[in-house]
């Protein structure tokens, strides 16, 4: 064919395309901004009298007709509200949440095909849900999708069920250091009732090795002395995570009585366990492990050595004395490099002149 | 007379396609963009803030003669919105007043550190730590350009996250709450990049962004719609088909431990960001990882950056940019057209080459054919015509791809006539802007061949043009 026919119906096609883009681009611009300003104008309207119904001095039949005017926007200005408030008064949040029908069958959303539905509805079951939702988020703890077993087990224990605790464990045992750390937030979130749950792992036969790493981690985050035992004798469990939250959390809970336990893994074959030994003989103010604390200032891996100059730092005047004297003294170059390094942080002493190399 | 023709024909198909694959890569890009926001859930990066679990980050800043900006750029770094991060700045044998001006700011003082030594860098004359604020790091060090300063800090740095910034750079304050997520979902993502805007509109006051306007010139306007179009979703696009083969320097976030397997920045690179992504690719599929390492771009981390608005400077930079991806190019040319490299392999790398690197050459070509066609009479004064017009419309209707979906986001333009001006630039970008580029590019590509490897005129700023400054 032609080019110049082919290049004219291109460019024709192309001009015409191009001019409804553009005034789609333009009418998309302007309902934004219309958008925009209803989305301003309901914020200024309905959180004025969500508080003032907090306060008590509104009523869910004076709200509710304002909230379902724009029942998505609603929502999300309840669960920001939610969010700020205490369990006390988010429980008051309730009644405005149930008088949104739009989601009162919010649980449907769990069996969507789409996992960004099971996801929001899994999410919003934590604010708009009761006991009667509590079975479908234990169901989508066993999704496909990792997010949405996630969002489920943060609703779970939104809505104060400390019987789930079991279950997200062991829907949640995702080797990685990363995901323990949010299952553990999301567990310790439940405050001391999630203390008996992860007693229950740490102590029951069974579990595995994720699991473990995630309720140690978890009674070091709730500060449990009632956990000291049990995390005790995590320290000699073969995997390392698990020893390496065991002895955090011990260090967290600050129980002297397992300072020795501790200090028996100083020479521990992973580097993790030996830079968290330092670090929680440090918290712990071990000051009989200065020896040890010395040792690991010429450990093989910089960030042992790291730590234990820290540790020595955190024990107090015995510890930064022995800083001093390792600054000068200490047998091994890398040792006396991370003591000068760590006196001068904190300001105890002068810089060399010296350029490094 | 046949074969005019067929060059002919050949040219027209090649700017089809380029544009055809653009068009693909922005709509993918705006799929990827909008499942991407589906997949946040409420109030997710207020919980990354609030966690003292969450990864602490080390915030590299290299800069060169940058007395101007550096504080006002270190403040805003100070004031982004995350649990525990550091802010490392290296000076790389700065010859202006670069550490004397911080030393002022920020009550340095001299310190000794001694990091792990994974990866050689130039000698070291000073690490500094402020009395005021705890988490800021400087360096000083005997000049070895950009690439051996960010290798310098990652050897100093101490987290396992780092994420390298330009000294220019304005984060949005949530910026690195955006970036880090990807790595609390997925242990197996190596490195995230995200969105570069031009900065030039911005007025800022101590560190935080008050309002979000655009550039003034014309030459600002333009770079503002090419960074929509290329460095924001076709982006985003290259990055689901596993071809994201530049993360600019001015954003990134990556493990420490996969930016030292890799070896670090490149010192010899002319843009060590290209090479080094290039690299990156190729380490990750080399390795025959396990983990199935991965590059994620995320599409709502912001950082501004400022870019030229004297046409010296601009020619300057662009220069410089088609030099770095012909050398990065033949220092990876193993992984083109190699299955082994998959779709990076496959697609990314030919992409790169034949509608990144070669574009210039072959669109100046066709402008150097059309006046052959003319001259000779092999082709009317019409069918040129209607060739020019067909070129120009394609790149308006890609450009108006891209602000569709920018308004469609956050980063919508602030005001009609903001809106307006951005038009007029998408107008105006194929009638000597983009020849003079091309150009530019073209001229870049003879040098690389005949040998420059120099960085060419640093982009210099006395922070007027800069909007940290004010």
């Amino acid at each position: 064919m032609n080019l110049l026919i082919i290049v004219s119906i291109t460019a024709a096609i192309l001009t015409l395309l191009s001019l409804l883009l553009l005034t789609f681009i333009i009418g998309m611009r302007v309902f934004t901004d219309r958008s925009i300003n209803h989305q301003a104008e309901f914020r200024k309207r309905a959180i004025p009298l969500i508080n003032a119904y907090l306060r008590g001095e509104a009523t869910v039949e004076i709200i509710a007709p304002i909230l379902l005017k724009d029942q998505h926007l609603a929502l999300l200005i309840l669960m920001e509200l939610a969010d700020s408030l205490d369990e006390r008064e988010r429980k008051k949040l309730h009644p405005l949440f149930v008088s949104l029908p739009k989601f009162r069958n919010e649980s449907h959303a769990l069996k969507s095909r789409h996992w960004q539905t099971r996801l929001h509805g899994a999410e919003r079951l934590g604010y708009l849900g009761d006991d009667s939702s509590l079975p479908a988020l234990m169901t989508a703890l066993r999704d496909d999708v990792v997010g949405v077993r996630f969002a489920a087990a943060r609703s779970l224990i939104h809505l104060g069920c400390d019987e789930a605790v079991e279950p997200i464990l062991s829907s949640l045992d995702i080797p990685g250091e990363v995901s323990q750390r949010r299952v553990a937030e999301i567990i310790s979130s439940l405050g001391p009732r999630a203390i008996d749950p992860i007693l229950n792992v740490m102590n029951g036969p069974g579990y595995d090795d994720a699991s473990l790493s995630i309720a140690a981690r978890v009674a070091g985050i709730l500060r449990s002395e009632r956990a000291v035992s049990s995390l005790s004798h995590l320290l000699k469990h073969q995997v390392a995570n698990v020893r390496l939250n065991a002895i955090r959390s011990l260090a967290s809970i600050g129980d002297h009585s397992v300072i020795q336990d501790i200090a028996s893994l100083g020479e521990d074959p992973s580097w993790e366990v030996r830079s968290s030994v330092m670090t929680a003989l440090g918290k712990l103010r071990a000051s009989e492990n200065i020896p040890l604390l010395l040792d690991g200032l010429s450990d093989q891996e910089w960030w042992v050595r790291h730590n234990a100059g820290y540790a020595l730092m955190a024990i107090g005047d015995q510890g930064i004395t022995a800083l001093r004297n390792a600054a000068d003294h200490h047998t091994d170059a890398f040792g006396r490099d991370m003591s000068r390094q760590i006196l001068q942080q904190k300001g105890l002493l002068e810089p060399s002149a010296e350029v490094q190399p | 007379m046949i074969t005019i023709h067929i060059l002919l024909w050949l040219i027209l198909a090649y700017y089809i396609t380029l544009q055809g694959i653009y068009l693909i890569l922005v709509l993918l890009g705006a799929t990827q963009a909008k499942s991407y926001r589906s997949g946040i859930t409420f109030e997710e990066f207020r919980r990354i803030g609030e966690s003292p679990l969450s990864m602490p980050v080390s915030l590299i800043i290299p800069c060169y003669n940058e007395e101007a900006i550096i504080v006002a750029t270190i403040r805003n770094a100070l004031r982004l919105n995350y649990p525990q991060f550091e802010v490392i700045v290296v000076s790389d044998g700065s010859t202006d007043g670069s550490i004397q001006v911080l030393k002022e700011s920020f009550h340095l003082r001299r310190v000794e550190r001694f990091g792990r030594r994974v990866i050689p860098s130039e000698a070291i004359l000073g690490v500094y730590e402020s009395q005021e604020q705890p988490n800021l790091v400087v360096v000083e060090k005997v000049n070895g350009r950009r690439a051996d300063a960010i290798n310098a800090a990652v050897t100093l740095s101490r987290y396992p996250l780092v994420c390298i910034i330009d000294a220019d750079c304005v984060l949005e304050t949530d910026a690195l709450l955006h970036m880090a997520r990807p790595f609390l979902q997925d242990t197996s993502v190596a490195a995230v990049a995200g969105i570069v805007r031009p900065s030039n509109g911005l007025s800022i006051v101590d560190g935080e962004i008050l309002h979000n306007t655009l550039p003034k010139t014309l030459l600002g306007m333009n770079q503002e719609v090419e960074y929509a179009r290329s460095f924001q979703w076709a982006r985003i696009g290259l990055c689901r088909l596993k071809s994201m083969l530049c993360i600019s320097g001015a954003l990134l976030l990556i493990k420490k431990s996969i930016f030292e397997e890799v070896g670090g920045s490149w010192p010899q690179a002319i843009t060590d960001d290209i090479e080094f992504t290039m690299r990156l690719n190729r380490h990750i599929h080399d390795r025959r990882r396990k983990d199935h390492a991965h590059l994620v771009f995320v599409p709502d981390a912001v950082c501004y950056t400022e870019i030229p608005e004297e046409i010296c400077q601009y020619a300057s930079q662009r220069n410089r940019w088609q030099r770095g991806t012909i050398q990065a190019l033949f220092r990876n040319a193993g992984m083109i057209f190699n299955p082994r490299y998959g779709m990076t392999g496959l697609f990314g790398m030919p992409f790169f080459l034949i509608f990144e690197a070669l574009a210039a050459i072959v669109e100046v070509s066709a402008w150097i054919l059309m006046v052959v066609c003319l001259v000779l009479g092999i082709a009317s004064g019409f069918e040129i015509i209607a060739m020019i017009y067909l070129a120009f419309i394609l790149g308006v209707f890609l450009s108006l791809t891209a602000v569709l979906l920018t308004e469609s986001s956050r980063l919508r333009a602030a005001n009609w006539r903001d809106f307006w001006r951005l038009i007029l630039a998408i107008l105006l970008d194929n009638l000597g802007f983009h020849q003079f580029h091309l150009i530019i590019r073209v001229i870049g590509t003879f040098q690389y061949l005949i040998g420059r490897k120099d960085l060419g005129a640093v982009m210099t700023r006395n922070g007027n043009n800069s909007p940290i400054t004010k």
